[in-house]
């Protein structure tokens, strides 16, 4: 937090004088020394700049008329350059010379003193702009360390909200632009199981520091319970109940939370405040129904209930969830940005990636909003299934035993046609994972209870690797022997051919025993 | 896996479809090694509609051709597709059974003595 370290002292400073007379100057030194100052004193302008350059001061005390560079001249210099513009100037003149005085005030110079010094004049003047510098300083630093701290704390909130998620099924990007370095909004989402993830959009009521302690409050619960109940409503009323508590300033937090099966795409959620998510079909965007009787906000009232509702997000579809801060954004004419405008965006650009929609709705917002300050932190979230054909990794699990390796195969088979991958290929590859599985299941895993094995494909420009995973027994394939392929029926021995038919069928292939794991790795390519 | 066996008057001809691999091969096993009991002098598989085989069918194969050879009959397989005639090359099988291109073609190349 904020503190001044520093007990902040104006009763004395490092003064500059300069006087081209030198009984001015010795003068004016002897009387700022009695006051406890520490002088130092120039000759002239162009000698003053040269002092600048070596140390730093607290006041300039500069005569108005001297030869060479003028008192104005100085001024003008000092209050030019970003370095020492900030070092208050007090110019001295003889009172004849008002009208110039005055130029110099204009010009930035903090005051004047007036010829011959008078001791309590010079003391007072003196003492005024030492302290106002002072207050400058410390302001300045009190601004500089704020700013730190706040930019610390967006980092930090920036760094809990999760990037975007390229998941074989599922894409989800965000865009999160806070009104201010903090903001009350944000958004999130993560894997319940392998199949279902969570997702979650919320706006808390109030903005700053407040608002982004809210924020995090909220998010980290939603974010621990869910795991805990299965229907999104029974976590929102739990977490609703803890808000309610303790929560003196009344703050609240709409939100919207949903769980989507990746697979089939369904997705239950409850809106607990905000505007109704929409769905992508494939004549435009349209707005999900609303609750005849809405849910309230989270925080406000503490045996509220929840209702969930339920939707469908269809493979390549997409759905949107957004905060308050887009349609309620305000232009200079009073004009509200409104859902209409977010539907012709979406729809104008529905068939671009998520990135691109993301950016022409924060273009179209800021023409609209032309000069206008952002008066709300707006945030966008967008989730699209994948279409499985464009998918580039298959992940497999067997754990039935040999009677599941058939539909494994078919998997297989399913991904590789779509990756265009040549039948001869296809062949040693569904060969290569039928002998491998059986291989783990009859000795790995000595067939009474096979425990699971893991298969993942990918697709790599022309190449198809695979990884196959277990927890059987140790087991490397590499280090068996080929048999020996003699023509003779009675001498050729049986066995050991699946070993051979990976070793011969696969460009490369890999072994490594990773605490309980077997992992083999191989490599083929697509074609011939 | 679908095994249909065609018994002739001095071989049986079994036309398989579908595919041979771990979960079936001990079925297909059974079935084989049932048929070996007829004595008959040829035994043919026609493997036209034979999608998949591993090693675990060829193991089989291997087998039966021991013990055929043993009583001095002949196996002899037809109609494979290419993939699959890659495995029997690979195996070093293609040189270990009398390989031929279809059923009549087999019956065909029975010794004469084999013939009633």
């Amino acid at each position: 937090m904020l503190t001044e370290k520093k007990s902040f002292s104006a009763s004395s400073g490092r003064i500059l004088v300069i006087d081209d007379t030198l009984e001015n100057r010795e003068v004016l030194c002897r009387r700022l020394e009695k006051e406890g100052h520490h002088p130092l004193s120039a000759e002239s302008g162009t000698q003053a700049l040269e002092f600048l350059k070596k140390e730093s001061f607290d006041l300039i005390l500069c005569d108005m008329v001297m030869p060479g560079m003028t008192g104005m001249e100085f001024l003008k210099t000092v209050k030019s350059s970003p370095l020492y513009r900030e070092i208050p100037i007090l110019m001295i003149s003889v009172l004849d010379e008002i009208d110039a005085v005055a130029h110099a005030i204009e010009e930035g110079a903090e005051d004047y003193l007036p010829k011959p010094f008078n001791p309590i004049l010079l003391k007072a003047r003196i003492g005024a702009c030492l302290e106002k510098k002072a207050f400058r300083d410390r302001e300045k630093k009190y601004l500089e360390r704020l700013h730190q701290e706040l930019s610390a704390a967006a980092q930090l909130q920036k760094s809990i909200l999760p990037p975007s998620l390229k998941d074989q099924l599922l894409h989800v990007d965000p865009l999160l632009k806070p009104a201010s370095e903090v903001g009350g909004d944000f958004y999130d989402y993560f894997w319940l199981t392998p199949k279902t993830l969570a997702f979650v959009i919320g706006d808390v009521s109030g903005k700053g520091l407040t608002g982004a302690l809210f924020m995090a409050v909220s998010r980290t619960l939603v974010k621990a319970l869910a795991p805990l109940y299965k229907d999104p409503s029974r976590c929102l009323e739990e977490v609703n109940k803890i808000l309610c508590q303790n929560n003196e300033s009344m703050m609240f937090v709409t939100l919207l939370y949903g769980i989507l099966n990746v697979e089939t795409g369904d997705i239950t959620y409850v809106n607990a405040g905000h505007f109704p998510p929409l769905l992508s079909r494939l004549d435009g965007f349209f707005a999900l129904p609303s609750l005849s009787q809405p849910n309230p906000a989270l925080g406000v009232v503490e045996e509220a209930t929840f209702q969930s509702q339920q939707a469908i997000l269809s493979s390549q579809e997409k759905l949107i969830l957004y905060t308050d801060g887009i349609p309620e954004a305000t232009n200079l004419h009073q004009e509200f940005f409104g859902i209409n405008r977010l539907l012709q965006t979406l729809n104008s650009f529905k068939e671009m990636p998520n990135q691109i929609i993301l950016k022409e709705i924060q273009e179209k917002m800021e023409s609209f909003m032309e000069e206008a300050p952002p008066s709300d932190d707006i945030t966008v979230l967008i989730l699209e299934r994948q279409p499985l054909s464009k998918s580039k990794k298959l992940s497999l699990t067997l754990s039935q035993g040999l009677s599941e390796i058939p539909s494994v195969l078919d998997q297989v088979r399913a991904f590789l046609d779509s990756k265009e991958v040549s039948e001869k290929k296809i062949y040693h590859i569904l060969l290569i994972l039928d002998e491998l599985l059986s291989n783990i299941i009859f000795y790995g895993y000595e067939s009474s209870k096979p425990g699971p094995i893991f298969i993942r494909i990918s697709n790599i420009n022309q190449f198809i690797t695979l990884l196959i995973s277990d927890q059987g027994k140790a087991f490397n394939p590499l280090s068996k022997e080929a048999p020996l392929l003699v023509n003779s029926l009675e001498k050729r021995e049986v066995g050991g051919l699946g070993i051979h038919f990976v070793k011969t069928f696969s460009r490369s292939m890999r072994y490594r025993r990773n605490k309980s794991f077997n992992h083999v790795w191989l490599l083929l390519e697509k074609a011939p | 896996m679908q095994i249909e066996p065609m018994h002739q008057e001095n071989a049986i001809v079994f036309k398989i479809t579908g595919r041979i691999d771990a979960s079936t091969s001990s079925e297909f096993e059974q079935i084989i090694f049932k048929a070996l009991e007829e004595k008959k002098p040829l035994v043919l598989l026609s493997c036209a509609d034979l999608e998949f085989i591993s090693s675990s069918g060829l193991r089989v194969l291997l087998m039966a051709a021991k013990r055929l050879k043993s009583t001095d009959r002949l196996f002899g397989i037809c109609g494979l597709n290419p993939s699959i005639r890659e495995v029997f090359d690979v195996s070093g099988f293609s040189n270990l059974f009398n390989m031929y291109d279809s059923a009549e073609d087999a019956i065909r190349a029975l010794p004469a003595s084999s013939n009633p």
